[in-house]
């Protein structure tokens, strides 16, 4: 599907396929700050409603883990070790700040040796986020998003006032409403975008300024809607997992004649759901209730199981998926119980399941390939 | 006639090792069948509470520690992986999820789960939830918090006070003031003969095996969660061992048959293979263990003041008193300014650091414990084991490598 590639989805790619981009220099350049941030419950509308701009954190471009193997064993999952990789490579010298979630047991010592390391990294925030999803929890996330909004303010400078932050989240609700429209063309028997070009698309808006990717947004929106038809595919596609920044498995399938028409992953299609509901007097409390009780995607979420099932079993439906493949990166204790527990939801609900422990930047394509080939030849139309 | 020393630690290691059997698998499913409510927990939840409700609860991980020391224990955990159960989560976790799913226990009255200590517990208890036999047993959800402030403490004790309703709606048995009160009170009564045992063991040489605290600590805690009865039983299990510990710190007795030489920390968990290591380092090189994660924990008091009060300074007590939940739930820093105070107080010439392959959580801060380590002039050594599977490395290599270490160091 690359030949007729709309310009915005070159450009898309280009931002995915590195860390650093050209709108990210020229925000810096106007004397913007840069803040990143990891995992897809770190809301980015307070960093846009404190005038900053966030950037997702994530390994491409990472050949190995030499230099992060000095902080993480190889018991921990990959990702956080190519990421902490890049960091200590100076890919990510152009943050003038760090916000770490304590999502999974890894992620939250990348804060720990951030902050001993040489990375000068000018503010480092810990943002403990609940475990179980509730309305007492969702209280407790509050209070910490309180607690990070004052930080920015007090090292950042400007006041995030209730008002900026409706006005943030009505931002990144027509970003996620703009994602769900191009999802929505992938229903079609002949998806005019691919899964590789939506990872692209979805990576894209976590690292650009937010009106930016959402004229980008349109404007593609447009020209997908002009794009000619790829044709029928034998297997329609969903993947699962963490992650989803990184388009090789999509690449895999594509290649096997396959196609992705829909994910459940953490840069892909949990980053769309719905969006926080702009009710209420408190835009705090609207984004903690969203994050963890309306949107508690995390597998680490307790309690939260079968609303994940439910939400992948409709999607799976919604987008008349064939089969799903599941990506577990090693050592990853969260998703290696979640795809135990899925494993029987979905044969109940009559879906297919590959599950593949992979590597956050995996050498062993052609294996993979071979899983996956099998696969689509037992569930092809 | 008195008994002699050995007699009297013989006497205690029995009690121990026969009170614990209410820990193990086969104990729950014992436990289950007496007929008053079966609870079980994905982990530990604060025995304080359910013993002043009069009620057992038994704990899925604790079970699958347990079994990961027994005969059969390798075939099980391979079952764990052949189940699907994710190969490289932490054994003794693939152990609970195997007896989960193998579907040898009673479907329970009530489940209680929480996310402390360590991930792979925290999708134990997800497993839990969502086990289909299980699937309309009533349920709670532990969230412990990460930080460590007053907000932390207060927002955990909320969730203990709600845990103790919730058991209640299930039970009817009510959590009254008054008797919270008298179990809090012998809590701080083990609470500082533990602390009365460490200040004793600081003593050169180490009048007793530092495995005893763990054992006491084991009995007050876990045992006494199970079967209420055994709680005041454990406050008497100490006062033997600190009057006995007493007495041969007065006489400068060491460990019998041990001429100490050096004194290290293993800040781990005692692994389940730890009788095929402790005892022979102590025999042929004079290498003195001197605390591990459950022998350096529960020492916090409980504030007996209001019931505020009691469910506060209770959860403060279980996120930074409960061994592991201490280690794994906090930043680095806990971890390794608990290196340096051990070292200090328990004169520990070297920290051995396990780095238990389940644990994610050491795995991702070892070299702030090594630089830690390097800063105080404490000798460091990294191994990198299994502590509940000597398949991954076997005893005799754990060893090896001490005995090279402290050779190389020139500690022994």
């Amino acid at each position: 599907m690359a030949e007729n590639q709309p310009l915005v989805l070159e450009k898309f790619s280009r931002i995915a396929g590195s860390l650093a981009n050209p709108s990210v220099a020229a925000f810096k350049g106007q004397g913007g700050k840069v803040v990143g941030y990891f995992c897809a419950f770190i809301p980015e509308e307070l960093f846009i409603a404190a005038g900053l701009l966030p950037f997702r954190m994530r390994g491409t471009g990472s050949e190995n883990t030499e230099r992060a193997d000095e902080y993480f064993t190889s018991w921990n999952c990959s990702f956080p070790r190519h990421c902490f990789n890049q960091a200590l490579l100076g890919k990510f010298d152009f943050l003038d700040g760090l916000v770490v979630g304590s999502g999974c047991d890894a992620m939250r010592y990348i804060y720990d040796n951030w902050k001993q390391s040489p990375l000068k990294t000018p503010f480092l925030h810990l943002l403990n986020s609940p475990h179980v999803s509730g309305k007492a929890m969702a209280g407790y996330y509050k209070d910490e998003l309180a607690r990070l909004k004052s930080a920015l303010e007090g090292r950042f400078g400007g006041k995030v006032t209730d008002q900026k932050l409706w006005d943030a989240i009505t931002l990144c609700n027509e970003t996620r409403a703009l994602q769900q429209s191009i999802y929505d063309l992938r229903k079609s028997p002949t998806p005019p975008i691919s899964g590789s070009e939506m990872v692209a698309v979805m990576v894209a808006g976590a690292s650009l300024p937010k009106e930016e990717y959402n004229a980008d947004l349109k404007a593609l929106l447009a020209e997908l809607k002009q794009r000619p038809a790829a044709g029928k595919y034998p297997a329609r596609l969903m993947l699962v997992g963490s992650c989803g920044d990184d388009a090789s498995m999509c690449g895999i399938v594509e290649e096997l004649g396959a196609v992705v028409v829909t994910d459940h992953t953490c840069f892909g299609g949990r980053m769309k759901y719905k969006g926080v509901a702009q009710t209420g007097g408190d835009p705090l409390e609207a984004i903690a209730n969203y994050q963890i009780i309306e949107r508690p995607f995390c597998a680490k979420m307790g309690g939260a199981h079968a609303l994940r099932a439910g939400a992948i079993i409709a999607a799976a439906r919604d987008f008349k998926v064939d089969g799903i493949i599941g990506q577990r990166l090693g050592c990853c204790d969260a998703w290696g119980g979640e795809f135990f527990m899925l494993r029987d939801e979905l044969k109940d609900a009559g879906i297919p399941l590959l599950v593949i422990e992979k590597e956050y930047i995996s050498d062993s394509e052609g294996q993979l390939a071979t899983r996956v080939q099998a696969f689509i030849e037992t569930v092809r139309r | 006639m008195a008994m002699n020393d050995q007699e009297i630690l013989d006497q205690l290691n029995a009690e121990a090792n026969e009170a614990f059997k209410a820990l193990t698998i086969a104990g729950v499913n014992e436990n289950a069948r007496k007929g008053r409510p079966f609870i079980i927990a994905s982990d530990d939840v604060l025995p304080e509470i359910s013993v002043a409700m009069d009620l057992s609860i038994s704990i899925m991980t604790v079970a699958g520690a347990m079994g990961t020391g027994g005969p059969g224990a390798a075939e099980r955990i391979d079952k764990a992986t052949e189940m699907g159960i994710e190969n490289r989560l932490c054994a003794s976790v693939k152990m609970a999820a195997y007896y989960l799913q193998a579907g040898i226990l009673p479907v329970p009255d009530m489940i209680i789960t929480t996310n402390s200590p360590c991930d792979a517990v925290e999708m134990l208890g997800q497993m839990m939830e969502n086990y289909q036999p299980w699937a309309k047993v009533p349920k709670f959800r532990l969230d412990a918090p990460h930080g460590r402030e007053a907000a932390d403490f207060a927002y955990f004790g909320s969730q203990l006070k709600e845990m103790a309703l919730a058991i209640e709606k299930v039970t009817g048995k009510k959590l009254a003031l008054k008797r919270f009160t008298e179990v809090a009170e012998e809590s701080n009564k083990q609470a500082k003969l533990i602390m009365d045992f460490q200040e004793l063991k600081r003593a050169v040489p180490c009048p007793v095996d530092q495995d005893m605290a763990r054992k006491g600590w084991e009995m007050a805690r876990w045992v006494a969660g199970t079967d209420p009865a055994v709680f005041a039983k454990a406050t008497g299990w100490l006062e033997r061992l600190v009057e006995m510990t007493e007495r041969r710190v007065r006489q400068k007795q060491g460990i019998d048959g041990v001429a100490e030489k050096v004194r290290f920390l293993w800040y781990d968990v005692s692994p389940s293979w730890g009788a095929k290591l402790f005892p022979r380092l102590q025999k042929e090189l004079g290498a003195v263990c001197m605390m591990n994660y459950y022998s350096f924990a529960n020492w916090l008091p409980i504030d007996t003041s209001s019931m505020d009060a009691l469910l506060q300074s209770a959860a403060k007590k279980y996120l930074m008193g409960t061994p592991m939940t201490r280690q794994a739930m906090h930043s680095a820093d806990v971890y390794c300014e608990d290196i340096v105070r051990i070292c200090k107080d328990f004169k520990c010439a070297a920290m051995i650091m396990p780095c238990h392959i389940g644990h994610r959580d050491t795995n991702a801060y070892h070299k702030l414990a090594k630089d830690t380590c390097r800063a105080n002039g404490i000798p460091f050594f990294f191994i990198g084991c299994d502590v509940w599977d000597e398949r991954y490395m076997s005893p005799d290599v754990v060893f090896d490598r001490m005995k090279t270490f402290f050779q190389a160091t020139g500690l022994v």
